[in-house]
């Protein structure tokens, strides 16, 4: 009676023990959306303090779904959007992300970012995270991903309170919409 | 007889058996298509469908690692997706490898673009707004512009910083209302530690000692509140001098107008001296964002559009208290005071 006892106490102490052991390391273990932003984010600080437009690109070129972000960005004139000057565009887009991310570097060259949590949005994740700067300053980011070949790449980005795509997205419409939704104008516009 | 019966059921219960053996192997065995998807499955290095990094944790990081090591030469399309040579699928998406080899097909149906998230702003009165916003650049241009600039040349940046801290915390009935309003305690206990914190170790608001001890500043107005309350801005307006705003918005500045104890201080005083508090507060506030109104206005192909998208993208952050996405009622760690601000800016 008093093995069975002594076991019964063991499996039960054994039981309580390690999920309690446990439970410190799976409530700080980062999920590999948050693991990705983490890095990605110090990327974009690094390139905000060296103010480079060249590093911005890269990041893009490496980390955003430049493909995604430009058939958003024409809104309701995706249409317009031909094979012939597909190419030209997708860059085009990238170089001008990369220049609004360099124009607006002093408010992105923290010091550091703190990733905060996860949510699913149905058809994109939701990373939420705080840009902290000195003197308790901190500006909330949030980075909205696809799933793109088992990883992730990032769609839009919402600095305190503000969506690049969706700012992207008026720009570019308003563009197409001055100009009949000719295509040549919004890449002119790009161009310049 | 009894033998016959039992040597015929004991028939039946072994071509049961025999039945039952038979569909298990059936199911159990790989066919012919099965076993090309196993050795698929086996070769595969890409992005298995059984593989969902989203929600793993801990223990599942290996897995994952493993599955992000790709080797083109071995590349599968898994179904259902269609069988197009050198592009990878997700979930039977379709993944370019880059840039140029992004799916012909630009429509609008792209199942890998997501939608919007930002609810878009209604503008029935575009060509009236248009009008008014057209005044506004010039009222802005002669008198509000060149007046942000000279306080920024004149004034030193400690003393602006110390005049800012004062408006916030002359602010403070109408965000503590409305804290209240909003049924958030917590952030209306923050409002009042803030407000006894800066008018007395602060010098009557000058300086801002509470966020050094942990209590930030937050803004809330009646527009805000009749949002958590779930009223819809409404149709987008640009109000004379005033700037972008709609119905919701514009009846939340009188109620905080109503609610402002400057207001009935300053009830009987003379025109001049009501104009210093509100005056103050426009040239303040157009000195907070001259920066980025510059750079708007130099590369915003339609300045109006642009404005309009950002008031409301704004607002709607700040009606959920948290950055765009998060749910309300997130306390007082929300998004730090607008740059913008809510009863008079100077669009």
């Amino acid at each position: 009676m008093t093995d069975i006892v002594r076991s019964l106490s063991r499996r039960l102490f054994m039981s309580l023990a390690i999920p309690v052991a446990l439970a410190p390391s799976l409530a700080f273990a980062a999920s590999p959306a948050e693991s990705y932003v983490s890095k990605v984010g110090n990327g974009v600080i690094a390139a905000a303090r060296n103010n480079s437009v060249g590093q911005f690109r890269s990041l893009l070129r490496a980390n955003a779904d430049i493909a995604a972000i430009a058939i958003y960005s024409l809104g309701p004139y995706r249409k317009s959007l031909t094979s012939d000057v597909k190419s030209e565009y997708y860059g085009l887009v990238e170089n001008y992300i990369a220049k609004v991310f360099q124009q607006n570097a002093k408010k992105l060259a923290g010091q550091g970012l703190e990733v905060k949590d996860t949510k699913d949005a149905g058809d994109s994740i939701l990373v939420r995270s705080v840009l902290n700067f000195g003197g308790g300053g901190t500006v909330p980011v949030t980075w909205r991903l696809v799933k793109r070949g088992g990883g992730y790449r990032i769609f839009d980005v919402n600095v305190d309170g503000i969506w690049l795509a969706s700012t992207q997205k008026t720009n570019f419409v308003s563009v197409l919409k001055k100009n009949n939704g000719k295509m040549s104008a919004l890449l002119d516009y790009l161009r310049q | 007889m009894i033998r016959a019966v039992k040597n015929r059921n004991s028939v039946h219960l072994l071509r049961m058996m025999t039945c039952v053996c038979c569909a298990a192997l059936f199911v159990l065995s790989p066919g012919t298509a099965s076993a090309e998807r196993q050795s698929d499955k086996s070769a595969f290095k890409g992005t298995p469908l059984s593989l969902q990094p989203v929600e793993e944790r801990g223990g599942k990081k290996k897995r994952v690692a493993k599955a992000y090591k790709s080797d083109p030469s071995m590349r599968v399309i898994i179904e259902p997706a269609a069988a197009v040579p050198g592009i990878d699928v997700v979930d039977g998406v379709q993944v370019p490898k880059d840039l140029s080899e992004t799916g012909d097909d630009a429509s609008g149906d792209d199942p890998s673009v997501p939608g919007d998230l930002v609810e878009a702003q209604e503008d029935p009165l575009e060509g009236i707004n248009r009008v008014v916003f057209g005044f506004n650049q010039v009222i802005d241009r002669l008198i509000m512009e060149p007046s942000a600039r000279i306080y920024r040349a004149v004034v030193p940046r400690p003393i602006r910083m110390g005049v800012t801290n004062v408006l916030n915390n002359l602010a403070t009935p109408i965000t503590l209302t409305n804290d209240i309003l909003q049924g958030n305690p917590e952030a209306a206990a923050n409002t009042i530690k803030r407000f006894m914190v800066n008018s007395t170790l602060g010098i009557g608001g000058l300086f801002d000692h509470a966020t050094g001890l942990g209590e930030p500043l937050h803004r809330e107005d009646f527009g805000q509140t009749l949002g958590t309350w779930g009223v819809g801005a409404g149709p987008y307006l640009v109000l004379p001098v005033l700037g972008p705003s709609n119905p919701r918005d514009l009846t939340g500045m009188v109620a905080d107008t109503a609610v402002n104890p400057m207001t009935w201080i300053l009830y009987d005083a003379p025109l001049w001296q009501k104009s210093i508090p509100v005056g103050t507060q426009i040239v303040v506030s157009r000195e907070a964002i001259l920066d980025d109104y510059d750079n708007l206005r130099k590369n915003s192909p339609d300045l109006y559009a642009s404005i309009r998208d950002l008031y409301a993208q704004k607002r709607q952050a700040e009606i959920a208290n948290e950055a765009a996405g998060y749910d309300p009622g997130s306390g007082v760690n929300s998004l730090p005071p607008s740059a913008i601000p809510q009863t008079l800016n100077p669009y």
